[in-house]
């Protein structure tokens, strides 16, 4: 049974609201120490950005036990525009969280689009406050595409500095760009603002409730991209994240994000054998912040993760990887030259653990596992690469890897067509 | 006298002509029954081993995540395997129905007494089945957990599980063969404490430094901010 936390006067603060513009909801879970900022800068930065329209807040809490619901509650100026719902966390969800995201976050999201849609409200934003917490401005911002633009879908583009979110980085920004054609640098992230249009089509294809954060977060956009919306991203500045006791390790962060990227590219592979090449989508706002050159990166351990993994589980790369490719890592292991990942291989490499997941080569958690000491071998490659450069030089290293995953787009559509026949 | 031996050894004659009379067509059935059990088994082998390959079924098997059955299969092929099975599965039938017509009383001895036996040959199969499935599956998860906590001796705790597994199967399926009684069950739980020391020693010494970083990490907060410089999400 989902343990709910029942708020038995939601309807009635529903019905107090009548009809809003925009509603902005956010997530928690077990928060209590950025709740209330997080809902007092959403109400204080939203009528001051559109002082002609409604903004509801919509606080959505799956129970949790450390008074969040309450601090929000506490926090909050305009109680007129603020509702706070309930919505199922299953037990399991809560006994193994995800790495980050709210648990039962499907559930939560829909509980916010159904309250938007009672509302009529024409744009809608989800922030997970247990992921990070955004600047006090970046929750308009994103908005405003949505109400001004008529854009459909805003992703954020958080200020990081070079070395954060290598899995977008390196995976998950080149391989949506790739497979959907639309170049969205943070596609997953846990913040994103919605048309009433797309909102209203997500609420009625339901997603399963026994969902991990990251799938409800890569379903939406993958919906989005599959039914020819209009996207944009949003230039926000940096975003302060939240620490995480015990730290997840790189493993668990990989398995979570790519078990979802991997679900939806098999849900969604008819779709995008037919997309070719990619289009930028238009950016709004402007970094006016900068954030500090980042601390050095020793890449030293990453290559010893690599070539430990690449010594002890080669046997199992030899029923995901063709020859050529652990040939090109049997000479990266040797250490005789530079270490570098090559961008085509890495393409490749990914592509082909795609492939492993939906033939389901094995067990898709050892897949996954197996993945990581070659994902840190990635890395280290980076690492060594961006290591003198610029924001932006580190950038246009990003867009050379994407056109990598591009050129190498007819190697994955041909093995996922022909499987057995075409293994170079 | 010479008419007594003449009798004994003419009685004697009568007895074995009788007796080859009454074997001989058994024998013969019998060996009819085998010759057409082998015609028959090859030709199921034939037809089953043809029919599983127009179906592309080690592909299938394959793509279904049952790629384990090959490293077991005759010739790395989960068709063999099966169409051998049926080959083997007639032949067997094919012999014991030979039998029978040799002498049908040792038939139904050897039927009730096969009988008998039956449910502990099919449980100690069964057995050795997961355990067999599981070892290779506890195996491979302790190999890349280990792996990725940067144990250097991850294939021997991986190779020590797995074994583990195994020495815990067989010693499961023996006894429901009640073959070895206490010798196995002694024998077994010597291997199995042998290799709990061997892992544990293996362990202790191969992640000791693991077991200091993370007493560091735990104790030393700095190094922990440091380290969340980098983040991969």
């Amino acid at each position: 049974m989902p343990d709910t936390a029942v708020q038995p006067d939601t309807e009635a603060q529903v019905k107090s609201a009548s009809a809003a513009d925009v509603v902005v909801g956010i997530l928690s879970w077990n928060n209590v120490d950025v709740i209330g900022k997080i809902a007092r800068d959403a109400q204080e930065a939203l009528p001051a950005g559109f002082p002609r329209r409604r903004c509801v807040l919509v606080h959505a809490d799956g129970g949790s036990r450390d008074g969040t619901q309450e601090a929000a509650s506490a926090a909050v100026i305009n109680r007129d525009d603020f509702v706070q719902v309930a919505y199922p966390v299953y037990p399991a969800q809560k006994i193994s969280p995800d790495h980050y995201g709210v648990p039962g976050k499907a559930n939560g999201i829909q509980a916010i689009f159904g309250v938007a849609s009672e509302l009529n409200a024409s744009a809608c934003a989800i922030i997970d406050s247990t992921i990070a917490v955004p600047e006090a401005r970046s929750i308009e911002s994103l908005v405003r595409p949505v109400v001004e633009d008529e854009i459909d879908f805003v992703a954020p583009r958080y200020l990081r500095h070079k070395y954060d979110g290598a899995i977008l980085s390196g995976i998950v920004y080149p391989l949506t760009r790739a497979l959907y054609g639309k170049r969205i640098h943070q596609p997953i992230g846990g913040d994103y603002a919605v048309s009433g249009k797309l909102m209203n089509q997500l609420s009625r294809q339901k997603l399963d409730g026994d969902t991990t954060s990251s799938d409800a977060d890569v379903w939406i956009i993958a919906q989005a991209l599959g039914g020819g919306y209009r996207f944009a991203e949003a230039l926000l500045g940096p975003r302060q994240l939240m620490r995480h006791e015990p730290a997840p390790d790189a493993s668990s962060i990989l398995t979570q994000t790519l078990r979802s990227v991997f679900t939806e590219m098999n849900r969604s592979a008819a779709f995008w054998q037919r997309v070719r090449g990619s289009q930028p989508v238009p950016l709004f706002g402007s970094w006016t912040d900068s954030i500090p050159d980042p601390a050095p990166v020793d890449p030293n351990p990453m290559m010893q993760s690599f070539r430990l993994g690449f010594e002890n589980l080669q046997d199992i790369y030899r029923l995901v990887l063709p020859p050529a490719t652990l040939v090109e890592l049997k000479r990266m292991t040797r250490g005789q030259e530079a270490f570098h990942f090559d961008d085509a291989v890495w393409a490749r490499l990914i592509y082909d653990f795609a492939l492993a997941w939906r033939m389901r080569v094995m067990d898709r958690d050892h897949l996954l596992g197996a993945l990581t000491p070659l994902y840190l071998g990635w890395v280290a490659s980076w690492v060594v690469a961006v290591h003198d450069a610029s924001a932006e030089e580190a950038q246009s290293l990003v867009e050379t890897l994407c056109m990598a995953y591009e050129t190498q787009k007819g190697y994955l559509i041909s093995r996922w067509r022909w499987p057995d026949r075409f293994n170079p | 006298m010479t008419n007594q031996i003449n009798d004994i050894l003419h009685q004697t004659m009568t007895r074995i002509a009788a007796a080859l009379e009454n074997f001989l067509p058994g024998l013969l059935a019998f060996l009819m029954i085998l010759v057409l059990t082998i015609v028959i088994a090859f030709v199921l082998r034939a037809i089953i081993r043809r029919s599983l390959q127009r179906v592309e079924f080690d592909n299938r098997i394959n793509r279904w995540g049952f790629a384990a059955v090959n490293e077991w299969s005759p010739a790395h092929s989960p068709t063999m395997l099966i169409a051998q099975t049926a080959f083997l599965t007639v032949l067997l039938l094919g012999i014991l129905i030979g039998i029978s017509a040799l002498d049908s009383r040792l038939m139904s001895l050897l039927f009730v007494e096969l009988f008998n036996y039956l449910p502990h040959v099919v449980a100690a199969v069964l057995i050795l089945v997961v355990g067999s499935i599981l070892s290779r599956f506890l195996g491979r998860s302790v190999l890349i957990s280990a792996v990725n906590m940067q144990i250097q001796s991850a294939r021997l705790l991986s190779l020590g599980v797995k074994w583990l597994v195994i020495v815990l199967t067989v010693a499961m399926a023996l006894d429901h063969l009640r073959i070895g009684g206490t010798v196995v069950q002694i024998s077994f739980a010597i291997l199995f404490g042998g290799i709990v020391l061997a892992l544990a020693l293996a362990v202790g010494l191969g992640s000791k430094d693991m077991v200091k970083e993370t007493w560091a990490r735990q104790t030393d907060k700095p190094d922990r901010e440091a380290e969340e410089q980098f983040h991969h999400f």
